[in-house]
């Protein structure tokens, strides 16, 4: 009896890291001009979105927060401090999907335990700036996390 | 204990590592400058006898620039008028002034080729009067104009 105990825990221990919420990265998303050139964004025409997979294996559920985007890089004669970030996103699982549209703030969405194997996400990130963009590379990051 | 050690084996599976991804977005404008006629004019006769979109209606046209581009502005030139027309000493004119953030220097009625230096702008509105007398006057009929711009 107390041998089969010992084999569950050491089981059950293994297996936890795994049976865990898990976020796996897809593609990365690119940015575009909209053609009034006052939005650099993954949404208009030429733009990607970027795409990550959400894996729940946990009993329980699973929370994942998406911060409002960071402009990583930007070109020298970009006029940053008129310009605003946003995100949205999109997703569909085994137990419903979830939209969010553009936002500055962070945001949450749940996950289910185990019914909702894999949830992919499509996100996009919009950069705003009434006075146009300059030319160079532009580069946002949106952190995801995911938490039990 | 029984109880306690089924909490114990079950509580792994409860507790989730937290995961975290950083979502990249990339993009790389290089330098463009676009013009698109928004609005084309119509002509009128003044009461002064020239032909001028003053007495009708503006021309539109909408810029995009992204870096420093130069705009050039040409004098009209016919580009068709009725068969009685005869030309005199005619003087071509171009007028323009810049709307919706176009941060450029009106400029007022001339004949002459005019250039502005444009930096970064947003899709902005540059509205155009064209004009062109005639010693002789002008016979009854349609006549087109057109002024050719550059953003280079």
């Amino acid at each position: 009896m107390q041998l089969r105990l010992l084999l569950a825990a050491l089981l059950a221990t293994a297996v936890s890291p795994v049976l865990g919420c898990t976020l796996s990265l897809g593609t990365a998303g690119t940015l575009a001009l909209s053609s009034d050139g006052t939005r650099l964004e993954s949404s208009v025409a030429g733009g990607v979105a970027a795409t990550f997979t959400v894996v729940n294996l946990s009993l329980g559920t699973a929370t994942v927060t998406v911060s409002p985007p960071q402009l990583v890089a930007y070109p020298a004669g970009f006029g940053v401090g008129s310009a605003s970030l946003a995100v949205a996103y999109s997703g569909s699982g085994v137990l419903g999907s979830v939209n969010q549209g553009y936002t500055g703030s962070t945001t949450q969405f749940s996950v289910p335990g185990l019914l909702s194997l894999a949830v992919l996400m499509n996100v996009n990130n919009r950069i705003s700036n009434a006075a146009g963009f300059a030319a160079g590379t532009y580069q946002t990051r949106t952190v995801v996390t995911c938490s039990g | 204990m029984r109880g306690l050690r089924f909490c114990l084996l079950l509580a792994p599976l409860w507790i989730s590592p937290a995961s975290a991804a950083d979502v990249t977005f990339s993009g790389t404008l290089t330098g463009i400058c676009t013009l698109a006629l928004s609005t084309p004019g119509t002509l009128g006769l003044t009461a002064g006898g020239v032909v001028s979109s003053t007495a009708g209606l503006p021309a539109v046209l909408s810029i995009l620039s992204i870096g420093t581009n130069t705009l050039t502005v040409n004098p009209p030139v016919w580009v068709s008028t009725p068969g009685g027309y005869t030309a005199g000493t005619e003087v071509a004119e171009v007028a323009y002034s810049g709307l919706s953030g176009l941060g450029i220097a009106n400029q007022a009625f001339t004949s002459s080729v005019t250039t502005r230096s444009i930096s970064t702008l947003p899709l902005s509105l540059l509205t155009m009067n064209a004009q062109i007398s005639n010693s002789l006057g002008f016979a009854a009929g349609a006549y087109q104009m057109k002024v050719v711009v550059t953003c280079s």
